[in-house]
């Protein structure tokens, strides 16, 4: 280890000289090699070790350091699992230089309150900056204020799924699509270019809401198809037919980064007339009557347009395959869904960038994932989940819906249940895992829409 | 080992590495003035950061980004009508400075004409003070202040703009 500091100390010096300052810049600490070379730059008294948690360290060091040419005199600095995580320091004036030098390197700062606080979500790390014992706010701020600096590291990782952003070609639209469903005395399933969407059994249901990018196809032409099922009453008992007022409302949303504005792209009714119906003998009320009343079931599409989707999932090209032309399609499938199973419970990282990243692919591209923090954001909340597993599920009486060409196929419980058929549970809820899989031109299966 | 000390030689290198080049500030400065319910503030200024829930309502905290005539104002909070289509509401605070109040006053008078009393209790309902209100085609704008505005020696609570767009005919009354 004396050798690794050695030649840390050494290649600081060497670029310390170059730049021709020996000040330690705080603002270019972003991984815990570094931070190792300042602390060997420093001598034992001027490092104190706070406490050590179990896998946390917490350090404050004093030496000769800035900030963005401010002096500072100390930081504090948080580590876990030998990675950086936090970092804190005060700078005693130059509130007003700090500030614009951020925004020079970083951009307009995003200010989330009335006070003057400021954040920017880089790369490597978001850094926070607030000004202290201040009254006035930005317009005034001068060099006389002192700032606090808080630094929260990324830990960028390096990796398929981290990179993907650089394989999704650039777009000029960017907008989320959403629907909006209320249905009254019936269940049903929704439907979006034959990917099944929500599959909801219980009656009089206000606002479940899907988030339907991913399932969008390129252009403009897309359907949604409503399913009326019998489901289950108020109660949650069972019905055997379709009960008179079984009727579904379906309103689409468009919506955009870029715009402050929704709009409605669609909103219908599964084909219904108003109808009176007499409840006693003196009173009567009109009730929206189902065209399909009585039947065992009944489909309803609804073609629209959307802007002109501007990407073809990769999945497209990948599902050559007729998942129902092979034999043991289920089987395959569900040892596919055993690995994932088994990456999550291992929290085996390179079993889980290597199963979800045909589906990473699909959803970036569906969700416009294209800067780098997008892909750091991917992976850290597969990696959160994974630690925050308690189980992953895998019901055992399931039954594999096809889409209608047969490319595409996922698992659902063989009877309703609330819970998917492949889910991750955590203390407070699940996360689904019932993603549909494809089968490519060897016969593989891949993850491939959510 | 070798490998790890050219690692470590390298890593210095950035952390000290010269400044990068510098980006270009994109973010401008919002003309509140000029925003009428059409305005989808985002999409003229895509570099500002809101803060607040898609076709519901915003706010935008960054006082150096926005003012309203002549004023730097802050804490400005948007509300976009049911349809999530159109603004209904801009809702924003003036600086604690009599003579720069009274001049905003005075431009609104020459922009509106004198001002009323609030009598349809557009904005009394929502915030306590004395409420002026002038009539646009398109919008009432109410000034809010404190009851003791014109004779405290210091303002202690930043009075208040809201303008409440609303169909042409509706001001008429």
């Amino acid at each position: 280890m004396n050798k690794l500091y050695t030649g840390a100390l050494l290649g600081l010096a060497i670029a310390a000289s170059s730049c021709g300052s020996k000040k330690i810049k705080i603002e270019s600490i972003n991984n815990r090699q570094q931070l190792d070379s300042v602390i060997a730059l420093l001598p034992k008294t001027q490092v104190k070790v706070d406490s050590i948690p179990v896998r946390v360290l917490y350090m404050h060091l004093k030496g000769d350091f800035t900030f963005y040419g401010q002096p500072v005199k100390e930081f504090s600095i948080q580590t876990k699992d030998e990675q950086l995580q936090a970092c804190t320091f005060d700078i005693e004036k130059g509130a007003s230089d700090v500030l614009q030098q951020l925004e020079n390197e970083n951009g307009t700062g995003f200010k989330e309150y009335s006070n003057p606080i400021l954040s920017w979500s880089t790369l490597p790390k978001k850094i926070q900056f607030s000004v202290q014992d201040f009254d006035g706010d930005l317009l005034t701020l001068s060099n006389k204020e002192k700032a606090a600096i808080s630094l929260y590291f990324n830990n960028p990782v390096n990796n398929r799924i981290t990179n993907i952003y650089k394989e999704i070609p650039p777009v000029t639209t960017t907008n989320d699509y959403q629907l909006e469903v209320d249905n009254s005395e019936c269940g049903y399933r929704l439907y979006v270019n034959d990917f099944l969407v929500i599959d909801h059994a219980g009656a009089r249901t206000l606002g479940v809401t899907a988030d339907i990018n991913p399932y969008l196809v390129k252009g403009k032409q897309q359907k949604v198809t409503v399913e009326l099922l019998p489901g289950n009453d108020y109660d949650g008992n069972p019905r055997n037919r379709l009960h008179l007022e079984s009727v579904v409302h379906v309103a689409l949303k468009k919506s955009s980064k870029r715009s402050m504005f929704s709009s409605v792209v669609f909103d219908f009714r599964t084909p219904n007339a108003d109808s009176m119906v007499r409840e006693d003998a003196h009173s009567s009320r009109y009730i929206r009557a189902s065209k399909f009343y009585g039947q065992l079931s009944a489909k309803v599409d609804h073609p629209f347009e959307t802007d002109a989707v501007p990407y073809e999932l990769p999945c497209y090209a990948a599902a050559v395959t007729d998942i129902r032309t092979i034999p043991d399609a289920k089987e395959k499938i569900l040892a596919h869904y055993r690995k994932l199973q088994q990456a999550y419970l291992e929290k085996d990282s390179l079993q889980l960038e290597k199963l979800l990243y045909p589906l990473e692919k699909n959803l970036q591209t569906a969700w416009y994932w294209s800067k780098p923090i997008d892909g750091q954001t991917r992976w850290t909340n597969i990696m959160d989940k994974a630690r925050e597993a308690r189980d992953v599920k895998l019901e055992e009486n399931v039954v594999l819906y096809t889409t209608p060409d047969g490319h595409f196929a996922k698992l659902l419980p063989a009877v309703y249940n609330k819970n998917p058929a492949f889910y991750l549970s955590k203390e407070d809820g699940f996360y689904p895992l019932d993603y549909y899989v494809n089968i490519d031109k060897n016969g593989d299966v891949q993850f491939a829409i959510d | 080992m070798k490998k790890k000390l050219v690692l470590y030689l390298l890593f210095p290198i950035s952390f000290v590495a010269c400044d990068n080049p510098a980006p270009e500030k994109k973010t401008e400065k919002i003309h509140l003035e000029k925003v009428n319910s059409n305005t989808d503030i985002l999409a003229e200024n895509p570099e500002i950061k809101l803060v607040g829930s898609r076709g519901f309502s915003y706010d935008f905290n960054d006082e150096r980004f926005m003012q309203f005539y002549d004023l730097p104002v802050k804490n400005l909070h948007i509300s976009i009508v049911d349809d999530q289509q159109h603004i209904q509401r801009l809702a924003m605070d003036l600086p604690k400075d009599k003579e720069a109040v009274n001049t905003l006053k005075t431009q609104l008078n020459k922009a509106y004409g004198q001002p009323g009393e609030d009598a349809g209790n557009d904005f009394s309902a929502f915030e306590e003070g004395d409420v002026l209100v002038w009539k646009g085609k398109d919008r009432l704008i109410a000034m809010i202040t404190s009851k003791d505005f014109a004779t405290a020696a210091k303002i202690e609570k930043a009075p208040k703009i809201d303008i409440l767009f609303v169909k042409p005919e509706e001001t008429n009354n």
